[in-house]
């Protein structure tokens, strides 16, 4: 047994969670609408799904569409904020 | 306590940082050696156990909220599934026959999708009918036993 690809899965998933854990700190939900969020986030995992099944698509067109849902999603919320200022 | 296992099991999260170890990703990395050397270290732990799918359930399952409950949850889930792919590379650096993961991975492949269609709103039975096992789960059980079968026959 090599102790040092032990050590390498506990960094890999230790490195894994950091990135993780500040998703669940921030609420998202005020800057993003949800609802469309969630929409692109499932085609976004959808995708992966079919990477996975080997199917050859770009690795990166994940990344990809939850970034273009990200941007949709921010502006969603930040019309809908606007539109209910007080005149 | 029960409704805190039921809560892990069925969380998605759990399920999108564990699937590595459960599709023969980290197992096949582990068994070559790669993971030995740090720059395969970083990119497996932001491709093959975070990623895209964990980031955006973890977004919709715990962002913002912070209950006690909902902590305990969310700390428990970090410890499985870094045991987890911990136990994965040790079992990876302890066997250099690799093991034929074909079926496992299409297994795999259908749970990730059950899980997008439920991130993106589709309304899915969670549970398998007349049983608690959540679907997922099952799916991914069902992967491994055939796995098993194909090995050994």
């Amino acid at each position: 047994m090599d102790l040092l690809i032990l050590v390498g899965g506990l960094v890999a998933a230790l490195i894994a969670w950091t990135t993780i854990l500040p998703f669940t700190l921030i609420d998202f939900r005020r800057f993003l609408d949800v609802g469309t969020f969630r929409k692109f986030g499932g085609a976004a995992i959808l995708v992966i799904a079919l990477i996975i099944a080997g199917l050859r698509l770009p690795k990166y067109l994940p990344l990809l569409i939850v970034c273009f849902g990200f941007a949709i999603s921010a502006l969603k919320r930040f019309k809908l904020r606007s539109s209910v200022e007080p005149i | 306590m029960g409704r805190f296992v039921r809560d892990l099991l069925s969380s998605n999260l759990l399920r999108m940082t564990t699937l590595a170890c459960l599709d023969g990703n980290i197992l096949s990395l582990a068994m070559s050696g790669s993971l030995a050397s740090f720059p395969i270290m970083v990119v497996t732990g932001l491709t093959c156990i975070a990623g895209v799918g964990a980031w955006t359930s973890a977004i919709n399952e715990y962002g913002g909220n912070k209950s006690e409950y909902k902590k305990k949850l969310l700390i428990t889930t970090a410890l499985i599934s870094i045991s987890l792919v911990t136990i994965t590379s040790f079992i990876g650096s302890m066997i250099n026959v690799a093991l034929n993961m074909e079926i496992l991975r299409y297994f795999s492949a259908l749970a990730v999708f059950v899980i997008g269609l439920e991130v993106a709103g589709v309304n899915l039975p969670e549970k398998i009918p007349m049983t608690p096992i959540p679907t997922t789960i099952a799916i991914i059980f069902t992967g491994i036993m055939l796995e098993v079968i194909a090995w050994i026959s």
